[in-house]
């Protein structure tokens, strides 16, 4: 009976042990302080402190898109940061260019398999030559976003020649949609190479509106699962479902697409809380998959807790969706459960989750300052759409096969 | 030393459902938790995101220290206050016998 009184009375209570002022991690203006503290984490990293790098390496033990990704949150992040507080752009545009300019580099040199898995290999990509949305759309956005910050000769062309490059296939898909592996189409993929390219336009002037409505409206009648209404995660590039809507594809896609359909990203992301958000004795995290569509778990997903089916991929997005979103409820449940379950190690003026890894730390870290640049690129769409603009000259890229 | 019996005895061999029982219980659980929290193990639960403390997905020794840390640490937030609740509790309202 002490036991049970005992229970009651401290279940209900230790969330407020964890429970964070909105100001520690989500400012309007300038640089949270949790945020302060992952970028320097994140920075000695690329400084190439000793054994920082390690972190790196342990990830891509398991996965080498992580290790891509890490690099692409965290030059994202630098962005907005940059935005935020203009005068820390003297610091942050070197790092962003260093990561920028590494990783291209190693697709380059290793291929583009490098940062992808290695069933990449195992069959041909159906539009030859071999090019992955998932490498063009997140580098796109990291230069992109980067030249938000101040202008750079050598990325706009590169910007350039991997829009049209995204542009000119998704031309050719009969779903709008370009392969990340062998005749798979990622949904979290795409949705980046939309927001690159619409931060493209904003850049150069471009006009591609014609195309993201055309996107969306196919994605309406193709890639939407009927029981929920969330886009589906992974398809072939004839449109067959391969993979239901998945939590650790929706939130970010949700966020990206604000800037391409900003109804259509707000009821995305409102159907994905409503299937997909666990709220539990004050704490928020997410499922990866919707009761009424199961799936089976993969990398993506990371692992799935047992009981409280956690997935700690959905989980990290879900900041990103709640933060686009503006949902400071959800947000706060969130970062309550990352106080409790994600480990945080303080060292002076640095913080990392050892229960995460520099992936996971750079989409939380993302989730804490995104908003300037789709801001930025935002208040300057109003203007009509026209014929999208002919690949040609120097950007003409090499003709893009389609294999049944 | 087992740790299994000195977990299910007590401390000061008090019964389990006293008020002393309880707190010795407490106070053992935060024990285990702080022994694999000074013993580094914290930076081993990044196993909870699919990642290898060591690099390599196959090394289940540190799998195994980032699980325990993770049970240890769950048992001190959620089971140690609830012990010591109910201790407090019995010492205030129980009758002596």
């Amino acid at each position: 009976m002490a036991l049970l009184a005992g229970a009651v009375i401290w279940l209900p209570l230790f969330h407020l042990l964890f429970v964070e002022n909105p100001e520690v991690y989500r400012t309007e203006a300038g640089i949270p302080p949790k945020a302060k503290a992952l970028a320097a984490s994140h920075i000695a990293i690329w400084a190439d402190e000793a054994g920082s790098r390690a972190e790196i390496e342990k990830m891509r033990g398991r996965n080498a898109e992580w290790d891509f990704m890490a690099r692409s949150f965290f030059v994202w992040s630098l962005a907005n940061m940059a935005l935020r507080e203009p005068g820390s752009a003297s610091a942050t545009l070197p790092i962003m260019d260093r990561i920028i300019d590494e990783t291209v580099r190693l697709e380059r040199d290793r291929g583009p398999f490098f940062f992808l898995m290695p069933y990449a290999g195992s069959a041909p990509f159906r539009m030859q030559p071999v090019r992955s949305i998932f490498l063009d759309g997140e580098i796109a956005l990291m230069m992109g976003l980067r030249r938000l910050v101040s202008e750079h000769a050598g990325y706009r062309a590169q910007l350039r020649e991997r829009v049209d490059t995204m542009v000119e296939r998704m031309e050719k898909s009969p779903i709008l949609c370009v392969e990340s592996y062998p005749n798979e189409c990622w949904l979290f993929c795409n949705s980046i190479g939309l927001a690159a390219i619409r931060v493209s336009d904003h850049l150069d002037g471009t006009d591609h509106g014609d195309l993201f409505r055309r996107w969306v409206e196919t994605a309406k009648k193709k890639l939407i699962e009927p029981k929920t209404g969330l886009l589906l995660s992974a398809f072939t590039l004839d449109g067959d479902v391969m993979d239901g809507p998945e939590g650790s594809s929706i939130w970010l896609a949700a966020h990206c697409l604000s800037l391409i359909d900003p109804a259509f990203a707000a009821d995305q992301y409102l159907r994905a809380r409503q299937y997909l958000r666990v709220r539990l004795a004050g704490f928020d995290y997410a499922w990866e998959w919707p009761r009424e569509c199961p799936g089976s778990g993969d990398v993506d997903s990371g692992p799935i807790i047992p009981l409280l089916d956690l997935s700690a991929g959905s989980t990290g997005l879900a900041f990103v969706g709640a933060a686009t979103f503006g949902d400071g409820e959800f947000l706060q449940g969130l970062h309550a459960a990352l106080e409790l379950g994600g480990f945080p190690i303080r060292n002076r003026d640095r913080l990392k989750y050892a229960g995460s890894n520099a992936v996971g730390d750079a989409v939380l870290l993302y989730s804490m300052v995104l908003g300037p640049a789709w801001d930025v690129v935002a208040s300057s769409l109003s203007r009509s759409s026209s014929a999208l603009p002919a690949a040609s000259g120097s950007h003409r890229l090499l003709p893009v096969e389609v294999q049944p | 030393m087992n740790i299994w019996k000195t977990l299910t005895s007590s401390l000061s061999g008090a019964p389990v459902c006293s008020p002393r029982g309880f707190f010795d219980r407490a106070v053992m659980l935060l024990i285990l938790f702080a022994l694999c929290h000074f013993a580094g193990l914290r930076e081993y639960t990044c196993v909870i995101s699919g990642t290898s403390p060591t690099g390599d997905p196959a090394d289940i020794a540190a799998n195994i220290l980032g699980l325990a840390y993770f049970a240890t640490y769950a048992l001190a937030l959620l089971l140690a206050p609830v012990f010591l609740i109910a201790s407090i509790l019995l010492r205030l309202f129980a009758r002596p016998s």
